[in-house]
């Protein structure tokens, strides 16, 4: 089953052992993990990583490379399945980072997404939880990596980013 | 709203323009414009300065109280000329630049910066300095208004770097009296301890160090991690015991095991 992967910026919101566990029935998101989860015109941006994981690297630096900062990347895996249960449309969409061929091949959004809807995946994504977290030094690693296969055109990079890889 | 690359890069530039310009101006007022580009403004009772940022190109134009403008135009690359002449038109100090000194006047006609024969203009030379505290509220109204999100600077973090980078420890100090406003979100804390723990300023780490530190005490697990993070950025050892007693007491397992790591990190890095 192919895992869906979603940036996040409040980790501890997803946390399902969180402070906000103390007071909200087991299983019930807080209300403002929905911060991590705003939708553009009903969609949300998604990534898909393959059944191996064999793509999680490549698309964390993809998503790391138009950034202007490395200081941290969180993100949330959660199942193809958390989306299907709940009839929410997925559609492949370019992504707008610096890897072309990841844009293509494993952006996607989730589309005509209601209140209702995105709760519900809240939930489902808080019981996949915790949220996980590269640094900036395995962010570095990761688009080293991605800069040395020619995934990545390094030239594009920020100045203070292409500081940081290894000389080419 | 995905941004485009433009978005990023425009950032890209407006952070590298306060580096460029940082050590020869104060701190300026940042506006994102609705096309993308950022502003960079400052109004005194001497005058107006304003450098627009964009993805390509930048323009640029300082005015005199009551005169046309004194240097304008556009350029691929901002100079340093140009937070020199803002710093010396605006803000006159005994220590900063006198625009009428025929040896810097001469530079800087020379690099094509000015549209007119600058040194005719009168500036008072007094001790007046730029408000700090105004200057940190400005920065924080701004909080309001923008967006934050991971890797990408705005409005509010490019203010609070220009402010730490241009006026020092005391400022830093500043802030971290704003930050215990009541009245403060709790993501705009954690948005201000990310941004100081990010920023490469070697003179202000010990005020800045103390004001993460002091954060590991927060209520607020949103505000406990950013400041997990800006340790980890500024691979500050002197929070290590900090770090160990937030630990102990951290009741958020996830928060805990990042604290772990980043005290890991903080004891075995060369």
């Amino acid at each position: 089953m192919a895992k869906l992967l979603r940036r996040i910026q409040h980790k501890p919101n997803w946390d399902p052992q969180g402070e906000f566990s103390t007071y909200l029935p087991p299983g019930q998101a807080p209300a403002d993990s929905l911060d991590d989860i705003a939708t553009d015109a009903n969609r949300l941006s998604i990534w898909q990583i393959d059944d191996e994981g064999t793509n999680l690297d490549r698309v964390l630096a993809a998503m790391a490379s138009p950034r202007e900062n490395l200081q941290k990347l969180d993100y949330l895996i959660f199942d193809i399945q958390d989306v299907q249960v709940l009839e929410i449309p997925v559609e492949a969409s370019p992504g707008n980072t610096l890897d072309q061929e990841a844009n293509k091949s494993w952006h996607f959004h989730l589309t005509h997404l209601s209140a209702a809807a995105l709760a519900s995946l809240a939930n489902r994504m808080l019981a996949r939880g915790p949220a996980r977290r590269q640094n900036e030094r395995q962010l570095i690693a990761l688009l080293d990596k991605s800069v040395a296969n020619g995934w990545i055109d390094q030239s594009r990079l920020s100045p203070s980013i292409r500081s940081k890889l290894s000389p080419p | 709203m995905e941004k485009s690359h433009d978005d990023d890069v425009v950032g890209q530039n407006a952070l590298w323009a306060l580096d460029q310009l940082q050590n020869f101006m104060c701190a300026p007022e940042v506006t994102r414009n609705p096309d993308g580009t950022f502003s960079f403004e400052w109004s005194t009772d001497r005058g107006s300065g304003f450098i627009q940022i964009g993805a390509g190109r930048s323009a640029y134009q300082v005015c005199a109280l009551g005169s046309a403008p004194i240097a304008g135009g556009a350029a691929q690359d901002l100079e340093p000329y140009v937070g020199m002449l803002v710093n010396a038109l605006l803000y006159p100090t005994p220590s900063s630049i006198c625009i009428g000194d025929p040896n810097v006047s001469a530079q800087l006609v020379g690099c094509g910066w000015f549209t007119q024969d600058f040194t005719t203009v009168s500036v008072p030379k007094d001790d007046e300095t730029h408000s700090s505290d105004s200057a940190v509220g400005r920065a924080f109204a701004a909080s309001d208004l923008v967006e934050f999100e991971d890797g990408k600077e705005n409005e509010f973090t490019l203010q609070i770097i220009a402010l730490v980078k241009q006026q020092g420890p005391q400022v830093v100090e500043r802030i971290a009296r704003a930050l215990t406003d009541r009245k403060r979100s709790n993501e705009t804390i954690a948005q201000t301890l990310l941004c100081l723990g990010r920023m490469h300023d070697p003179a202000t780490l010990g005020a800045r160090s103390r004001v993460v530190r002091k954060a590991l005490n927060s209520p607020s697990a949103i505000v406990r991690d950013a400041a997990t993070v800006a340790i980890d950025s500024m691979a500050d050892r002197d929070a290590t015991a900090e770090l160990r007693t937030a630990i102990e007491r951290e009741p958020v397992p996830s928060l805990r095991k990042d604290m772990e790591s980043v005290l890991a990190y903080l004891e075995t890095a060369p």
